[in-house]
């Protein structure tokens, strides 16, 4: 049963933090990252699972397989941006956490070019 | 990947220690003192998560073939 114990580490820390953060705001920061990072860390073998999972449909569809790598980067990278940008929010900086969050949609959006193209480039085969 | 808790508590209780040890200072007027102590707590704890986000990044790195 890992979700009791991921349960149980997060009401932990989170006790944890509001004993601390009076005194000192800047650790009970650090303190929420770490329970962040743990929690992620625990459930990556299951992500890979999922992935391994979509890799295997996606090669016995005969899709190209650079779709998927690049789906793959985006679910990474949104993910890796919305992580930074909430811890940026939990420690009293909006705006740097709003900004983290821009980039990542930006990247995001770069690395969707050529899916994008590729789409435009089947509907313009259709069209003519 | 079992469930590694020690951190928390451990970053738990460098920021307790910190806390009563600046109090602690202050209250015997060497205020200077205080504050280098939570510079060094500050640092040493922010040692132990970078090397737990280093451990994060590459996971994600090889995961997603970022």
């Amino acid at each position: 049963m890992q979700i009791l114990q991921i349960a149980g580490l997060g009401l932990a820390a989170a006790v944890l933090v509001v004993v601390v953060r009076k005194e000192r705001p800047e650790m009970a920061m650090l303190l929420a990252l770490a329970a962040g990072v743990i929690v992620f860390l625990v459930i990556l073998p299951q992500i890979a699972e999922v992935v391994r999972l979509l890799e295997e449909l996606a090669v016995r569809a005969h899709i190209n397989v650079l779709f998927i790598t690049d789906i793959l980067k985006i679910i990474g990278i949104a993910y890796l941006a919305e992580f930074a940008g909430q811890i940026c929010r939990d420690a009293g900086q909006e705006s740097i956490g709003s900004r983290v969050e821009m980039a990542g949609k930006v990247i995001i959006l770069v690395l969707a070019i050529p899916i994008i193209s590729a789409v435009l480039d089947m509907f313009l085969k259709i069209l003519y | 990947m079992t469930l590694d808790v020690s951190l928390i508590f451990k970053l738990a209780g460098i920021g307790i220690l910190v806390a009563v040890l600046t109090l602690v200072l202050e209250r015997a007027d060497r205020k200077e003192y205080g504050q280098l102590v939570a510079l060094a707590g500050v640092g040493v704890a922010f040692i132990f998560v970078l090397q737990l986000l280093g451990n994060l990044f590459s996971a994600v790195k090889t995961l997603f073939n970022l």
